[in-house]
């Protein structure tokens, strides 16, 4: 039985009730020289199991959803955690947003490099599109913009508009694509939606309310991962951030062994079933990582990601492998100009995320026209 | 001698000079001449010693190695490359561009019998201008030449002339222009480089030890006690163990691998498709994954995450009523519990590779599986000169199982085209030659992309191999080491920027 299953069994079991304290930030002040994570909601939890219990009963599906990273499953149970699911949601479509604008102009000046940009296509003015989506003006005003010459262009960004506006809803958007076909000698050119992904991270921006339990299976635990600051010169310290992590480990260790020895037995079985302290660790990392690549460190952000991701189950989404984590290390190997990888990372989202088609297509033909010369090797 | 005695033995060469990185793999290579290439723990080997004209920045974008400048004539048939001129061998000899042009005409010689030659095939003459020169010739246009040129280069000085041989003593001496020198292969089977000192770029390894680890499943703990630094693949049942401990990190890498059962279809009976159809309807594929770890299966010769993969060719399902369907249109008849042709039972002959990961528990499972649904199946394991002579010379055997990894490419030309050199299985079609030759020559890549999952339909319908899966790529390395960037084919490309604690 995973570690979800036991923890959704044990709450049906628990009958404690007491009194809440943990998750909302009106805990007890902590005894003098306590760590910050002893004073966080992971330590509430393993030292309250009771309350903890009793804190997630009422919502007790969106919980177990949200401690599975599946927010979609926690937007759709309702309560308490839906909130921090959409806010979830909004970062994780913000993210890839970013990844297909990036996507879109790094196929756009690869091949612009090449010379050999078609002039029939249309292709040119979905990278200014994209661009210009994503608030990167001054790199889109070096692509055609204005007005969409195509009217099922036009028709697909009006209708962009009206979800953004809150006007129709988010099941308006054909979900398939591509938007634009273009014959070409001996093919089609196929171009996705440029606006997809940012209209999705609006539309879950709008839903995102102040959450009320702000910190409940969230990467803050009052610890202060300190990272190497942003590169200037263009080069980054990937390995710096690695010995940040190592510390942060060291920390969580020590922490986790006190605390299961202090503990009771539901505390300690808390800890293990909610695998307490590798989902916290993940949910910090992405965080940092996000943050990495919001402020030009992709190195960086590729380190935090890949050491925050559970090997054991490198393709399944759950208590540590977030979408987030997915859309971070895609993104982040995009920046590091490694684009092939990012298809890897982007892979595991396929499935459960039909959105992330279009970027998935736009960095498909970014990596196949960066091998358009090579020859292949290829080995036993 | 038992387990626990051999683990002791592996032990033996605890102390490790600061700067030294010992690595495993689970057969050392027999063979270090970068033109008979073959396995991927050559390919690492040749890339602590050997360097090409071109080779990739961090970014897997081109950038010169051996190469200074290169220039493009206007007709894009010829180029002229200038070459380095503080660039020694090994032996001290300077580099120059007689070893270039001595390398790919070795490569490009049918007597010399090279593994490289679709590597080449495309330049028509290589000619030394000067010292220092060379002008390369092509068969057709070429945009970016230099994205092809990143085959290791082989001093001229220290061959006979042509046609090379495989069985060169260079093979075990071999001289490079890399950042580490061959220093000896050591009798357990380890190989020792050294840093190259007249190198032009400093490292931060001193010295590097291949060590051959045949069990693997000792790998992760020498790395757990420190006789070693690095893992180029961790067995996934130890990943648990190297995650949970601080003194390893993991590395995941992408690496374009996927694992399948040849049909030889120079074989009559296995050329009927129906039969080949039958055999792939009775495997369960994922009872034979389970064991080996986590990965995804496939249903053609591309990874899932390739922007080649056709996600719409269904992956094949066990199925006996269709496997039984299948036999008997394809002439064979069930006499009893066994699937006969002519009266006599069907006997079929699988070689594997013995270094192959799993396969032992892979040929059981298999084996297991097609003899209960009547077809009995020969296992052979082979060692790698017994394959190269088997598999690669004479393609003799029914069933192969192996695994092709490529790099970012996923140039599959040579294992699927009728005239291609790794087309050890004897696949034919013209239609997929066509796909292949439209998808080579495409100038828009939607053309080339959408070129090769077309072919992938219709490699997935003719079923010349039982495409079956990829798994997940990790390494682990000590934290003693940092500054670890991988490279997801050759692995140790970026070494030399590797920091030794």
């Amino acid at each position: 039985m995973g570690g979800a299953s036991r923890w959704a069994a044990r709450l049906a079991c628990m009958h404690v009730v007491s009194a809440l304290v943990s998750c909302t930030g009106d805990s007890p002040e902590p005894p003098a020289g306590k760590t910050a994570i002893d004073r966080s909601w992971m330590a509430e939890i393993v030292k309250n199991p009771e309350a903890f219990t009793t804190r997630v009963q009422g919502s007790r599906e969106g919980w177990i959803a949200l401690h599975a990273n599946d927010w979609r499953g926690a937007v759709a149970a309702g309560g308490d955690p839906a909130a921090r699911a959409h806010a979830e949601l909004e970062r994780f479509h913000r993210v890839l947003a970013a990844l297909d604008a990036e996507a879109w102009r790094r196929l756009g000046t690869t091949w612009q490099d090449r010379s050999t940009l078609p002039a029939d296509s249309l292709l040119a003015w979905f990278v200014g599109a994209a661009l210009l989506d994503s608030g990167r003006d001054t790199e889109a005003a070096a692509w055609p913009s204005g007005a969409p010459l195509d009217p099922a262009i036009a028709a697909r960004k009006a209708l962009h508009d009206k979800i953004r506006a809150g006007t129709l809803g988010l099941a308006s958007l054909p979900a398939a694509e591509p938007l634009r076909r273009e014959s070409v000698e001996g093919g089609v050119r196929e171009l996705p939606d440029p606006w997809r992904l940012r209209t999705h991270a609006r539309v879950d921006a709008a839903a995102t309310t102040p959450p009320l339990d702000a910190t409940l299976f969230s990467g803050e635990i009052g610890v202060t991962l300190t990272l190497p600051a942003p590169a200037t010169d263009g080069v980054e310290d990937g390995e710096a951030c690695r010995v940040a992590v190592r510390a942060l480990d060291v920390d969580l260790d020590v922490w986790r062994l006190t605390a299961s020895a202090a503990a009771n037995d539901d505390g300690r079985a808390l800890l293990e079933d909610l695998q307490l302290t590798e989902g916290t660790r993940a949910r910090l990392l992405v965080d940092r990582a996000v943050a990495a690549l919001d402020t030009g460190r992709p190195h960086c952000a590729l380190a935090l990601g890949q050491l925050a991701l559970d090997h054991e189950a490198p393709r399944v989404i759950g208590p540590i492998n977030s979408p987030t984590l997915f859309a971070v290390v895609a993104s982040a190997h995009l920046h590091v100009g490694r684009p092939r990888e990012a298809l890897d990372a982007l892979d595991v989202l396929a499935a459960d995320w039909p959105e992330t088609a279009g970027v998935d297509e736009t960095l498909n033909t970014l990596v196949v026209l960066q091998g358009m010369d090579r020859r292949g090797d290829s080995r036993e | 001698m038992t387990r626990p005695v051999l683990f002791a033995l592996l032990l033996l060469p605890l102390v490790a000079h600061a700067g030294n990185l010992r690595y495993a793999e689970d057969q050392a290579p027999a063979l270090l001449n970068p033109v008979y290439g073959s396995s991927m723990a050559e390919a690492r080997a040749s890339e602590l010693l050997f360097e090409g004209l071109y080779t990739d920045n961090q970014e897997l974008a081109t950038r010169p190695s051996l190469a200074e400048s290169s220039e493009l004539m206007p007709d894009r048939l010829s180029m002229i490359v200038s070459l380095r001129t503080d660039v020694t061998w090994h032996d001290g000899q300077p580099f120059t561009a007689d070893d270039v042009v001595f390398t790919i005409t070795a490569m490009l010689d049918k007597a010399s019998a090279s593994t490289e030659y679709g590597r080449v095939a495309w330049i028509t003459s290589a000619e030394a201008l000067d010292a220092h020169r060379v002008k390369l010739t092509f068969a057709r246009p070429e945009l970016h030449p230099e994205d092809k040129l990143f085959f290791k280069i082989v001093p001229k000085h220290l061959f006979s002339g042509l046609p090379l041989k495989r069985s060169d003593t260079f093979r075990t001496k071999p001289v490079g222009t890399g950042p580490w020198r061959l220093t000896q292969f050591n009798e357990d089977n380890s190989i020792s480089f050294k840093k190259h000192g007249d190198h032009r770029n400093a490292t931060g390894i001193d010295e590097v030890t291949l060590r051959e680890v045949a069990d693997k499943n000792y790998q992760a703990k020498l790395v757990l006690y420190e006789s070693l630094e690095a893992l180029v693949r961790v067995l996934p049942r130890d990943i648990a163990m190297l995650q949970n401990n601080r003194k390893v990190e993991l590395y995941p890498y992408q690496t374009n691998s996927w694992w399948y059962v040849g049909y030889n279809l120079n074989r009559p009976g296995i050329a009927n498709s129906q039969v080949r159809k039958a055999i792939s309807a009775l495997v369960d594929v994922e009872a034979l994954l389970a064991p080996v770890g986590t990965g995804a299966r496939v249903s053609g010769p591309f990874v899932p995450s390739s922007p080649y993969y056709n996600h719409d060719v269904p992956l094949t399902q066990a199925d006996a009523e269709a496997a039984e369907a299948a036999f008997v249109a394809g002439g064979l008849t069930r006499i009893g519990e066994a699937w006969t042709v002519a009266g006599k039972p069907v006997v079929l002959t699988l070689v594997a590779h013995q270094s192959l990961e799993s396969v032992q528990e892979v040929t059981i499972n298999l084996q297991s599986q097609l003899q209960t649904a009547g077809i009995r199946l020969e296992v052979q394991f082979l060692d790698d000169a017994a394959w190269k002579e088997r598999v690669w010379r004479n393609h003799d055997f029914d069933l192969m199982l192996s695994q092709w990894t490529f790099d970012r490419n996923e140039d599959i030309r040579e294992q699927f085209h009728s005239q291609g050199s790794r087309n050890f299985v004897g696949y034919k079609n013209p239609e997929v030659d066509l796909l292949l030759d439209k998808a080579r020559d495409a100038a828009d890549p939607f053309v080339r992309k959408a070129t090769l999952r077309e072919m992938h339909a219709k490699i997935a319908v003719d079923q010349p191999m039982l495409f079956l899966w990829t798994l997940d790529s990790y390494a682990a390395l000590s934290i003693k080491v940092g500054n670890v960037v991988i490279h997801p084919f050759s692995f140790f490309t970026f070494a030399p920027q590797w920091k030794m604690k």
